[in-house]
C-alpha cells in the first residue's frame, strides 16, 4: 500500500523497491484471502559522493493481511500489518558545525496496520478510502561520537498517519447525430 | 465521461535538510474530469 508519499506506504523505503500496494480497486483480479509475504534485500557497494565508506545494509520484511471482496465484488477490503527490520540504514544527519551529510545510523524499525476500501456505491460512482499508521524509528543507533540520533529518533521522510478519500463518478455520454 | 475528487493526507514527517525539524502534516485535494473512448483519455485536472 502507500506510495512513498502514497500513502502508503508513503513509506517506500529510500533505496529498495517499493512494497507493492494492495489494490482495493474492484476490477483487480487478485484472489481474495489471507497473504503473509516476507522478503528480504541486502546492498553491497553503495556509492557515497564523499570519501565516506558506507556499510553494505540488508532489510527485511514481513507483512500480513488479508483480502476480502462482498457483495459481487461491489465492496472490497485489503488490510494487513506489516513489520520492517533495516540494518545499516542511511540517513540525511547534520553535525552541530552544521555540515549535512548521508552516512548509516545503525537499525531501524518500522511497522503498522494499512487499509484500503473501495465501495461501488452505483453503477456510476465508486468511493475509495485508505488510511496508514506507520511507526519508524532508530532501534540500535550505530556507536558514533558526535552522531546526532539517539535509539528512538524517528527515521526521515516518513509520516507517522496518512489518509485518502475518493470519489469517482464515470458515465457514457450520447452520441450526438 | 469520468469525474474524480479526492483528498489525500500526509500527517507529520521528521525531516534533516540544513537542521532537523518536524514538517507538519497538509492535505491535497485532486480534481479531475476526463472523456475516454477505448484505450485513450484526456483529462483536465486541479490540485488544491
Amino acid at each position: 500500500m502507500n506510495q512513498r508519499r502514497s500513502h502508503g506506504i508513503q513509506h517506500d523505503l529510500q533505496g529498495f523497491p517499493a512494497r507493492r500496494r494492495q489494490s482495493a480497486d474492484p476490477a483487480d483480479p487478485v484472489q481474495p484471502g489471507r497473504f503473509l509475504l516476507l522478503r528480504t534485500g541486502h546492498r553491497t557497494k553503495l556509492p557515497h559522493r564523499s570519501a565516506v565508506v558506507l556499510r553494505t545494509d540488508d532489510i527485511w520484511s514481513v507483512e500480513v493481511g488479508e483480502k476480502a471482496r462482498f457483495a459481487d465484488r461491489r465492496f472490497t477490503i485489503n488490510a494487513d500489518v506489516f513489520y520492517v527490520k533495516w540494518h545499516n540504514i542511511q540517513q540525511l544527519i547534520v553535525l552541530s558545525c552544521g555540515y549535512p551529510y548521508n552516512t548509516d545510523v545503525g537499525d531501524a524499525k518500522t511497522y503498522g496496520p494499512e487499509i484500503e476500501m473501495a465501495a461501488k456505491v452505483t453503477d456510476a460512482i465508486t468511493v475509495d478510502l485508505s488510511g496508514a499508521y506507520t511507526q519508524a524509528y532508530i532501534s540500535s543507533p550505530k556507536d558514533t561520537p558526535g552522531l546526532p540520533i539517539s535509539s528512538g529518533t524517528r527515521v526521515t521522510s516518513i509520516p507517522k498517519y496518512t489518509g485518502n478519500l475518493a470519489v469517482n463518478y464515470e458515465t457514457m455520454l450520447r452520441t450526438i447525430k | 465521461m469520468t469525474f474524480r475528487v479526492a483528498e489525500s493526507y500526509v500527517g507529520p514527517v521528521f525531516d534533516t535538510a540544513y537542521y532537523a525539524e518536524t514538517l507538519g502534516s497538509y492535505g491535497l485535494m485532486d480534481f479531475r474530469l476526463g472523456v475516454g473512448k477505448e484505450v485513450w483519455t484526456a483529462s483536465l485536472f486541479a490540485l488544491i
